[in-house]
């Protein structure tokens, strides 16, 4: 059977395939984390893979910087309203939320720690080794300099809890490849 | 069962996960918790008052020295080698449990945790204690 290979040995069909399992075990792994640090359920909003739907209404991302061989650097980001986050934090530690401050962004960063290493025996399946930095934050106006250019081509994987929205973003693997491999370096080779 | 009398170290560079792990604790009714933010910091807690903790809840991955490391320098000290270690970590791979068991880990819990996956150790360290 014919099968596209990129030149870096990661083949393409896996890539575009895995993907497809990829959004979904990440969706299960935010549900199943917001299970246990929120009180409403979750529920998974369709995916998108143009940015986010409109004017975000973002208080806080979680980021991590990705490094590692085929994927290049990307990043790895959770962006909860300020609403969703206070749900989350309440339930947390049993008090009531205030204000955005550094421990905010150590739940943040937590929380979009947790996902990476869930997700990470994935990756690694996909032959996508990838070092996390360590968590970073954003709030205020550095939300506002996150953009897709920041990120390079993402999937956003939007989620709502009763109390408000938050999403996660990827890269996207089928977009990111297509990019860093040029047609002329696409192989069309035999398979058992 | 009471848990009043047992002394337990927390070592995670995440003050979030710190705070959750001490609020669950002392609900279920641990009076004496430490927090370190590292392994480093935690060796030094540990070794000067060995022998008043019973329990440490350890994450793996912390700049310095990491969980792991920590857990053999504890294995390798003659008056700690007993001493209940459970490590709190995200990383679910199976080869990665495996080391941190064959390395002396008495427990594995996979973040995020549920307070009766806690409270499950902290039951079998009480029993084992007891009986020890």
């Amino acid at each position: 059977m014919p099968r596209a290979c990129s030149n870096d040995g990661v083949n393409l069909f896996d890539v575009v395939r895995a993907h497809e399992e990829l959004v979904e075990r990440i969706q299960e792994v935010v549900r199943s984390t917001l299970r246990i640090h929120s009180r409403s359920a979750i529920k998974v909003l369709p995916v998108h893979t143009e940015g986010l739907p409109g004017p975000p209404d973002v208080a806080i991302i979680g980021v991590l910087r990705l490094t590692g061989v085929p994927a290049g650097n990307s990043l790895l980001a959770l962006g909860l309203s300020y609403a969703a986050f206070a749900e989350i934090y309440e339930n947390m530690f049993g008090e009531p939320y205030v204000a955005l401050s550094e421990d905010s962004g150590d739940i943040a960063g937590e929380l979009v720690n947790i996902i990476f290493q869930s997700i990470d025996p994935d990756l690694r399946e996909l032959g996508l080794e990838l070092e996390p930095s360590l968590p970073a934050f954003l709030t205020g106006r550095a939300i506002d300099g996150w953009s897709q250019a920041t990120l390079g081509p993402t999937v956003v994987l939007p989620f709502s809890l009763e109390a408000g929205d938050l999403f996660v973003a990827i890269p996207d693997l089928r977009r990111r490849f297509a990019v860093a491999t040029p047609p002329d370096l696409i192989s069309v080779t035999d398979q058992p | 069962m009471t848990y009043s009398h047992i002394r337990i170290l927390l070592v995670d560079d995440s003050n979030t996960t710190r705070k959750i792990l001490r609020k669950t604790l002392t609900e279920m009714g641990v009076l004496f918790v430490d927090e370190a933010a590292d392994g480093l910091q935690a060796w030094a807690m540990l070794e000067a008052g060995a022998a008043s903790y019973g329990m440490v809840f350890c994450d793996w991955h912390m700049p310095g020295l990491d969980g792991l490391q920590l857990l053999e320098k504890i294995r390798e000290h003659e008056s700690m080698r007993a001493l209940p270690f459970v490590m709190t970590t995200a990383e679910r791979k199976r080869t990665e449990v495996e080391r941190a068991v064959l390395a002396g880990a008495t427990w594995y819990i996979v973040k995020p945790f549920e307070a009766e996956a806690i409270r499950n150790v902290l039951a079998k360290a009480v029993l084992a204690a007891a009986a020890s």
